[in-house]
């Protein structure tokens, strides 16, 4: 028995060699590009708490038509387990809270409310949402403590493009492509933080999908007092099923 | 038992995060990202983590960080505002980067996206709806009226033979065709590789490729220089003498002359606007139009004859003096954008 168990795990462990191997394979990565991710994580990862501003736009091609969705949203980060961002858009005015391994989302406009039991730490949050419901987190992407791993997972080729220049600040360019998709990250070179990103998706007849998020206001370890991350539903608000599952 | 539980076990920890999902740039793609760490501490995520299994990185410079005369990459820059530097010397022979792994394409077919920002207040709306209306329907539509597309040498006493195209292809170049400015097209504009073979244009009878040589310089030539370098200007086209008469030659970067023949197209790009004849691409001043290295995305809508087309990563590109294009349809038309390329070491 014992040498099953050995012959079986020496296998196990040679897949794993392999499977180590072949997603190595054939990708290009720039020193340049990497290390400014690995410099946005370190930075990120160091924070304790957070807030930002992300505007955003959503473009999908829709036939001959392109549908396009616009947001803006003020994100409030706390620890591990407390967030709350409020968003005006297209879609109206949301809220959601997270806190105590609790998701509460608010539609200020509908008065309408969903709460949700997650697990108590934001990043198996999103995961949780996201594998579940429809539903996107603002820039949760940059708050993965694997950022750069995760791109160099998932990308063919990772560049780094000529600095931006706007208004005087210089901002690094990030580019990571597959053939589905392209993105572009910004990072303010002198903040280490996100300044904006784009991501495409690609199909057959070219462009599909795209999505570009700026942000601004950012402030690192902010004071943010307990009461922004606590929802109380309003007296006649309804309970509702607002987010959409998969 | 044992061995059903060990097998079970295995599968999660290989398996169990790579599975997570999460966001639009997909976390978790096996390095236990999606995975996020328990709170520690205060911080939000519980600081950085780094795989001691990543793939080799490739050490590029910068693409002309700091404006040298090196021109590692085709690309020149031409927008005005980010390292516009058109004083670049010409090389012809561009130097290899470093370290350059031979990757399959990485093309950038015009990556594009919406310029109609509803976002007035974002800090780049600015560029981008300036780059969205240069370019709304004015790109390259071929305003070459009274030219007529090639039907060979036309009996004129060309050396190059370079009608029969040839698909070479070639392994020793890496398509690193960054278009800084990815709003090129405007997301309706977007255009993704799409082949069509090359037909060497046809610019007129007082057109020649490189390599023409003639026994006598035409009347009509006017004489430019610069670094003490003399050459012959006529019709778009460049001589420099040699033994027993003149040879035509490409034009060195910052050159100018004072007119282009009838046909020149007009390239808007990246807030600027260039112009085209030839194979030769130029911007205008007071003094006149001045020869430039092929802006890193420009789209045209002719290569004349002297080109090749190369197959590169199973994607072909007509080379032309050192300039690599991709050919693209634009709106049905087919068209031909400049990418840059890397040779590899």
């Amino acid at each position: 028995m014992k040498f099953k168990i050995r012959t079986y795990l020496g296998a196990v462990i040679l897949s794993i060699g392999m499977i180590g191997c072949s997603s190595e394979d054939g990708g290009y990565y720039e020193e340049g590009a990497v290390q400014s991710l690995d410099q946005l994580s370190e930075n990120i990862g160091e924070l304790n708490s957070c807030s930002f501003t992300l505007v955003s736009t959503e473009e999908t091609r829709e036939g001959e038509d392109w549908l396009n969705t616009y947001k803006e949203t003020d994100a409030y980060i706390n620890g591990a387990d407390e967030m709350y961002f409020y968003s005006v858009g297209d879609n109206g005015r949301t809220g959601v809270w997270i806190n105590e391994g609790e998701l509460s989302l608010f539609l200020f406009d509908e008065n309408e409310y969903q709460t949700e039991k997650v697990p108590k730490n934001l990043l198996r949050t999103i995961d949780s949402i996201n594998s579940n419901f429809k539903f996107q987190f603002p820039a949760a992407d940059f708050f993965y403590p694997s950022l750069t791993d995760d791109i160099i997972a998932f990308a063919d080729s990772l560049f780094i493009n000529k600095d931006k220049i706007i208004d005087k600040k210089v901002y690094k360019e990030i580019f990571a492509k597959t053939t589905e998709k392209e993105i572009f990250i910004w990072i303010d070179s002198e903040t280490n933080l996100p300044k904006q990103l784009e991501i495409y998706d690609l199909g057959a007849n070219g462009l599909e999908k795209s999505y570009v998020g700026t942000f601004s206001n950012w402030v690192e370890d902010p004071k943010l007092p307990s009461k922004l991350f606590e929802f109380s539903p309003p007296e006649n608000a309804v309970a509702s099923e607002i987010l959409k599952r998969k | 038992m044992k061995l059903i539980k060990y097998i079970i076990c295995t599968f999660v920890l290989i398996f169990g995060f790579s599975e997570l999902q999460a966001q639009r740039m997909g976390h978790g793609g096996g390095r236990g990202g999606g995975a996020a760490r328990s709170h520690s501490g205060g911080s939000i995520n519980g600081g950085a983590q780094r795989s001691s299994s990543r793939p080799q990185t490739t050490n590029r410079s910068q693409p002309n960080r700091n404006q040298s005369t090196s021109t590692q990459r085709r690309s020149s820059q031409p927008k005005a505002s980010v390292n516009n530097d058109r004083n670049r010397q010409s090389s012809t022979n561009r130097s290899s980067t470093p370290s350059t792994r031979n990757k399959k394409s990485t093309t950038r077919e015009g990556n594009a996206s919406s310029r109609e920002n509803k976002a007035g207040s974002r800090e780049h709306s600015k560029t981008r709806e300036a780059n969205a209306g240069a370019r709304e329907g004015n790109v390259n539509r071929g305003d070459k009226a009274g030219n007529r597309p090639s039907n060979g040498s036309g009996g004129r006493n060309i050396n190059s033979g370079n009608t029969n195209v040839n698909v070479n292809v070639n392994r020793n170049v890496h398509v690193n065709n960054n278009h800084y400015n990815r709003y090129y097209n405007g997301h309706r504009g977007y255009y993704p590789y799409h082949y069509h073979p090359y037909r060497p244009y046809y610019y007129g009878p007082a057109w020649h490729p490189v390599g023409f040589f003639m026994a006598a310089m035409v009347t009509t030539a006017v004489v430019v220089s610069i670094h003490n370098q003399q050459y012959y200007y006529d019709s778009g086209v460049y001589y420099q003498e040699v033994s027993g008469g003149y040879e035509s030659v490409p034009p060195p970067v910052n050159i100018t002359v004072i007119n282009l023949p009838d046909g020149m197209e007009s390239v808007p790009y990246d807030e600027d606007t260039y112009y085209y004849y030839g194979g030769v691409f130029y911007t205008k001043s007071e003094e006149g139009f001045t020869v430039i290295e092929a802006p890193d995305g420009a789209v045209v809508t002719n290569i004349p004859e002297g080109g090749e087309e190369i197959e590169i990563d199973e994607v072909k590109y007509v080379v032309y003096n050192d300039t690599y294009f991709q050919p693209l349809s634009q709106d049905g038309n087919n068209v031909y954008q400049v990418v840059a390329m890397e040779q590899n070491e």
